[in-house]
């Protein structure tokens, strides 16, 4: 597995698609800050973090996602993966925890945005700590529905794409459960991602948003798994 | 070493192999042959576990490939047709990541990485391109970087899909000699549509068709069964004016004679084919030393494989649409016995109603 999560990283650094990812995280993280938090006057991060999980990490995951499995199928090089003596389940975590790494490395930029209001104002901890607990299980989340989606299709673009597409649908999910009799718009909002973000970013630690995306990410890792099992069998 | 049995694959109402069994022992060089479409990739990635059988069982070292898939995956390194390279990594870089893959650092009785990798590459012959982007490499340097993957952790079985595909000429005699060299001390599979190259490499063929086996046997017997006794080509010094292919093509048992040529003052060459089952040299020498003919040369000549493997494939063709024909015989008579029990049932009826 080890052996997997180096590959990634060694992969997403030489890649210049990787620094491209970089350079926009970077600079959309910019404009977020600057719209959330310096123009509001506030040393409050939740809008912050809120908005950031749901438009960048969209579109960066779906940018991943094309490398995950699509690209592997694509360029013949799950052969090797695929009769190397590792499990599905050791390929699957390491390009998990590849991809959580990058991620996690990524989400390291907001850390000079915290020591930038430690300098000029105060900073909460409690809610910066909540909100980070947060990114990381629904990057998490995010990360495992990419990877499923991956699994899906030999095409890159439609790997990017659907799960682009499945990420924006839970965004806007909230929005088509008005219209729908109050017990199904009660489980879809309970069911979309980012609803279930809105408590971390006020600083609350609740169990039920933790099950939630650890539940996802267990659910979609198993799919991918059993995905990758299923086009060996057809 | 390997046993597989049984071996069965459908891709929808395609089957693309058919209940397949054969055996491979410690040591063999053995090929698949066929031509395009015949099964030979989708038996190999079924041997590796890249694809799944729906029927069937693989045994690799004693380790059955889907109880014990890790363990059975140990003991061979393939390389597919297209080998499965990174491009944005060198040599070096990619080799690594093979041997931390294959888990070899926890193996006891493989060396240390760096001492394991530059023994493979010093056997690939790919040291001076060590330090290489892969992506910058001609495709002989491709293929035996992916040679090298698959022999990396030591494997004692070698799985190589069409090793050769896309070489230019003197990439694929380097390559030959390379896995024959691999051969003294590993069992290798090699699969391949080019004749020649099964000849040259393998000691053992196993011929599929259309996702069956038609044929499995040594090179040489292979040769001999199929041809051997039944074609010679002749040096006979006999007069100028001698009607030599006239006289010997009247002989008994002669199914064809063929003018070569005449390499030696003197005499004559020709290809003389006998009929099935008839030894044809004893008339041969009867025949010139009556006319004061002598033979100088007599060498029997096998088929060549291409021959050998159109003859097998048309005959399991022929076999094939046989037992189609017998199976519709079967049906009609099985239809028509129906319907003549219907008709005395109906008869029966109709008298014990009156």
């Amino acid at each position: 597995m080890t052996a997997i999560i180096k590959r990634e990283l060694v992969a997403f650094f030489k890649n210049p698609i990787g620094w491209f990812v970089l350079a926009i995280y970077a600079f959309l993280s910019a404009i977020l800050f600057t719209l959330f938090v310096i123009w509001q006057n506030t040393s409050y991060l939740g809008d912050y973090f809120g908005f950031w999980l749901f438009f960048v990490d969209m579109v960066v995951v779906g940018i991943l996602s094309m490398r995950f499995f699509s690209e592997e199928k694509k360029n013949k090089t799950d052969q090797l993966l695929l009769t190397s003596p590792i499990s599905l389940y050791q390929l699957v975590l390491g390009k998990f925890f590849g991809a959580l790494i990058i991620f996690l490395l990524c989400t390291s930029i907001n850390l000079f945005y915290v020591l930038i209001i430690d300098i000029f104002g105060t900073v909460d901890y409690g809610c910066l700590a909540t909100n980070l607990i947060g990114t990381v299980l629904a990057l998490c989340a995010i990360i495992s529905i990419g990877l499923f989606v991956s699994a899906l299709t030999e095409s890159s673009v439609e790997a990017a794409a659907g799960t682009m597409a499945i990420l924006f649908f839970m965004f806007v999910v909230d929005f088509f459960a008005m219209f729908m009799p109050s017990w199904l718009a009660n489980i879809i909002m309970h069911a979309n991602i980012y609803a279930q973000f809105d408590d971390f970013t006020n600083g609350i630690l609740n169990l039920p948003p933790i099950v939630y995306y650890i539940s996802v990410t267990v659910i979609f890792l198993f799919l991918a798994v059993r995905m990758i099992e299923k086009r060996r069998w057809s | 070493m390997i046993t597989v049995s049984g071996l069965t694959k459908r891709y929808g109402n395609k089957v693309a192999v058919n209940n397949i069994s054969f055996t491979i022992n410690q040591g063999d060089i053995v090929g698949l042959l066929g031509p395009n479409g015949a099964g030979k990739s989708t038996t190999m990635n079924m041997l590796t576990g890249y694809i799944s059988s729906h029927a069937g069982k693989i045994v690799i070292n004693g380790h059955d490939l889907l109880e014990e898939p890790s363990k059975a995956k140990e003991n061979f390194g393939y390389l597919p047709e297209i080998p499965p390279l990174y491009h944005d990594m060198t040599v070096r870089e990619y080799l690594n990541f093979v041997y931390n893959l294959k888990g070899c650092g926890k193996k006891e009785n493989i060396k240390k990485k760096k001492e394991h990798i530059a023994e493979v590459c010093d056997v690939v012959k790919i040291t001076g391109v060590y330090n290489r982007l892969i992506k910058n490499l001609s495709k002989g340097y491709k293929q035996r970087v992916g040679l090298a993957q698959a022999l990396i952790g030591d494997p004692p079985i070698l799985i190589l899909d069409e090793p050769t595909a896309g070489l230019d000429p003197k990439e694929i005699v380097e390559i030959r000699n390379l896995i024959k060299r691999l051969g003294t001390r590993r069992t290798i599979i090699l699969s391949s549509h080019i004749l020649s190259e099964v000849q040259a490499v393998c000691e053992r063929i196993i011929i599929m068709n259309e996702g069956f086996i038609v044929m499995d046997a040594l090179a040489d017997d292979l040769t001999m069964r199929m041809g051997a006794n039944s074609r010679y080509g002749v040096r006979l010094a006999a007069p100028e004016d001698a009607d030599v292919i006239g006289v010997l093509g009247a002989l008994p048992g002669v199914a064809k004679i063929e003018y070569v040529g005449s390499f030696e003052k003197g005499t004559i060459d020709f290809i003389i084919e006998a009929e099935k089952n008839v030894d044809i040299r004893r008339l041969l020498f009867d025949e010139c030393a009556k006319r004061n003919w002598y033979i100088l040369m007599i060498t029997p000549l096998g088929m060549s494989l291409e021959d050998i493997f159109l003859q097998l494939v048309q005959q399991n063709d022929e076999q094939r649409a046989l037992a189609g024909k017998k199976d519709e015989k079967a049906e009609e008579k099985a239809s028509e016995n129906k319907e003549e029990n219907n008709e005395e049932k109906e008869e029966k009826n109709d008298d014990s109603d009156n």
